[in-house]
């Protein structure tokens, strides 16, 4: 489904993703770890359409990244690390303004059925009122709105309790399995890593995490 | 479109209240301004008692010269109630015409006239006395040339026969013409030359100072909304970021319209003031205009609003509000080509401004498509 072929990209002269060829399937679910700095952030606005890479080419589907981004942009779903909502809006508030400005038109029964299949059943609460688990659910609702087919997740998870990372686990495991999506994710928790993701990508010179998983029988792919 | 709009009504419809008073504040600073204005002028009149011994023609018109006097309020009084007032520092002075002034003057005698009062905090009692002196100076002077005019007639054998009152009446006349002190100046706004008038605020040109500022400091939600860190999320939208801004600007443009058209009527109620509605139009969607570009340039809310009032402050200046120009031939009208109220304020349609607006907008709008390409 996803293909990327002999991905570059360079800084100022400072190589930070050199070479890198892989394949994703439909409905996998694949981990991106590696240090700081090590490019996963880079990697994953690349795959994104936010960035351009320096070299190298990217299908998704039989789309061209270089050649139909709007229409690659429609089947992206990207979770960014920030939680990106109106914390002045409710849930239900900040759920109709997305789909208003989105590709696919969604009634209320239906956003509300999103934010209910992750447990995220506060919807006329201000976002201000919401835990921190709460906030990341309502994050990666959003992002599902126009049902993508890929979905970037960008550490989705930081900063939350196990209770709920442990549902936003099972949720994407869901949205891969029942509805064939593929997901990338990054994080820099292994256990976490290790229990959601089918296969692991690592980037940069340090083996400290191509160690540790391929220890665990994960299958890994290094860069 | 609508869509848009939606997304705008869900996230005004938290901070209605905080816009309301935002949009309705340059109505409030222009009525506040002029009311104020007006109270302070009554304000700064130094009250003075006027006692007439004598109710001669003579007395009534120096009374009525010292009430000519923007600076100096005469209340005529009798002597007793001037005094207590006085004494009660109701009164800067009292100043008492005594039995005979008419007589007095006409046979040029300037001694004894008056008899005035003051007391210890009577700041203003010099320049009054100064005044009054002046004004019966210029009366006894001008009777005694009519006296002297018809001495010459009468010594001449002269057929013409004047009287002293059309000496006097012709004397006057001459004093208006060639006033020995004559300020000629105008506000921008004003298209004729002004001499002698007292300050009349326009209460458009207050307000369109005030609706300048308040636009800017209103349009301040693009900085914050691209800063959002929802913002990133627009990339994978139907509605591209470009878009998604312009329609807003336009909806904030139609609200502001509609408020500024409530003005126009609250105004003319007010002030009689009538305005045309283009140059309205013309104004208020350069107004916005630049009040985004502005804050699109800035990127930081505090800086634009530091930005916004001194801008403000420097066309108050250039604008001739506090510093009123006389003739300031071609440096003026340099001055005026970068000010941008500059043909609102003298009644035109913005053309030039709203031109320039227009063009940074679409040079905006190609830049940003070519960012969220």
């Amino acid at each position: 489904m996803l293909k990327v072929e002999g991905l570059n990209k360079s800084f100022h002269k400072k190589t930070i993703l050199d070479n890198l060829s892989f394949n994703i399937n439909h409905g996998e679910i694949v981990g991106l770890v590696g240090e700081n700095g090590a490019g996963k952030s880079t990697l994953l606005q690349i795959l994104a359409t936010t960035m351009k890479p320096t070299s190298g080419e990217i299908l998704l589907g039989q789309r061209n990244y270089q050649k139909d981004k709007a229409k690659i942009r429609k089947q992206i779903g990207f979770v960014p690390q920030d939680i990106a909502v109106w914390e002045q809006l409710t849930v239900e508030e900040n759920m109709t303004f997305f789909e208003k400005l989105s590709w696919i038109k969604k009634s209320n029964a239906q956003l509300k059925e999103i934010c209910q299949d992750m447990n995220l059943d506060r919807w006329k609460e201000p976002v201000k009122n919401l835990s921190g688990g709460m906030k990341r659910k309502l994050n990666l609702a959003i992002s599902l709105i126009h049902d993508p087919s890929l979905l970037l997740l960008d550490e989705p998870t930081v900063g939350i309790d196990l209770k709920s990372r442990k549902e936003i686990g099972a949720y994407l495991r869901k949205q891969a399995t029942d509805h064939n999506k593929t997901i990338i994710y990054t994080s820099h928790d292994m256990d976490e890593i290790q229990e959601l993701c089918d296969r692991v990508i690592t980037i940069g010179e340090d083996s400290f995490y191509k160690n540790l998983l391929q220890e665990a029988d994960k299958e890994v792919l290094s860069f | 479109m609508k869509e848009i709009i939606y997304t705008r009504f869900l996230l005004l419809k938290k901070q209605w209240l905080s816009l309301i008073c935002w949009i309705l504040l340059p109505i409030l600073i222009a009525i506040g301004f002029l009311s104020t204005a007006e109270t302070v002028q009554d304000d700064f009149s130094v009250p003075v008692g006027m006692v007439l011994e004598e109710e001669s023609e003579s007395a009534f018109a120096l009374l009525e010269e010292i009430n000519d006097s923007s600076l100096v309020s005469a209340f005529q009084l009798s002597e007793r109630e001037a005094i207590r007032k006085l004494e009660q520092h109701e009164l800067d002075s009292v100043f008492i015409i005594r039995q005979g002034y008419q007589d007095n003057l006409q046979s040029g005698n300037r001694r004894n006239l008056l008899e005035s009062y003051y007391s210890d905090r009577s700041f203003a009692y010099n320049p009054v006395k100064e005044m009054i002196v002046s004004i019966i100076q210029q009366e006894t002077g001008r009777i005694k040339a009519a006296n002297t005019i018809i001495n010459l007639e009468t010594q001449l054998s002269s057929d013409q026969n004047w009287t002293i009152e059309e000496i006097i009446a012709k004397s006057r006349e001459i004093q208006i013409e060639e006033d020995l002190l004559q300020n000629q100046f105008r506000y921008h706004g004003d298209s004729d030359l002004t001499y002698n008038s007292g300050v009349q605020w326009d209460p458009w040109m207050v307000w369109a100072f005030a609706s300048l500022l308040i636009t800017i400091f209103i349009f301040d939600w693009v900085i914050k909304e691209r800063k959002a860190s929802v913002a990133v999320r627009f990339p994978f939208m139907k509605i591209k970021y470009p878009t998604y801004m312009l329609v807003n600007v336009l909806v904030y443009m139609i609200v502001l319209l509609i408020i500024d058209l409530v003005t126009a009527g609250i105004f003319y109620l007010l002030y009689q003031e009538t305005i045309d509605i283009l140059s309205l139009v013309s104004f208020r969607i350069m107004v916005c205009l630049l009040a985004f570009l502005l804050v699109s340039i800035i990127r930081n809310a505090y800086f634009s609003y530091v930005a916004a009032i001194i801008w403000t402050l420097v066309l108050i200046v250039i604008s001739g509000t506090v510093l009123p120009f006389g003739d300031l031939g071609n440096i003026g009208g340099w001055i005026n080509l970068f000010n941008p109220l500059y043909r609102f304020l003298t009644g035109d349609w913005t053309i030039g401004w709203l031109g320039f607006c227009i063009i940074g907008m679409a040079i905006w709008y190609v830049r940003e498509e070519r960012k969220y390409a």
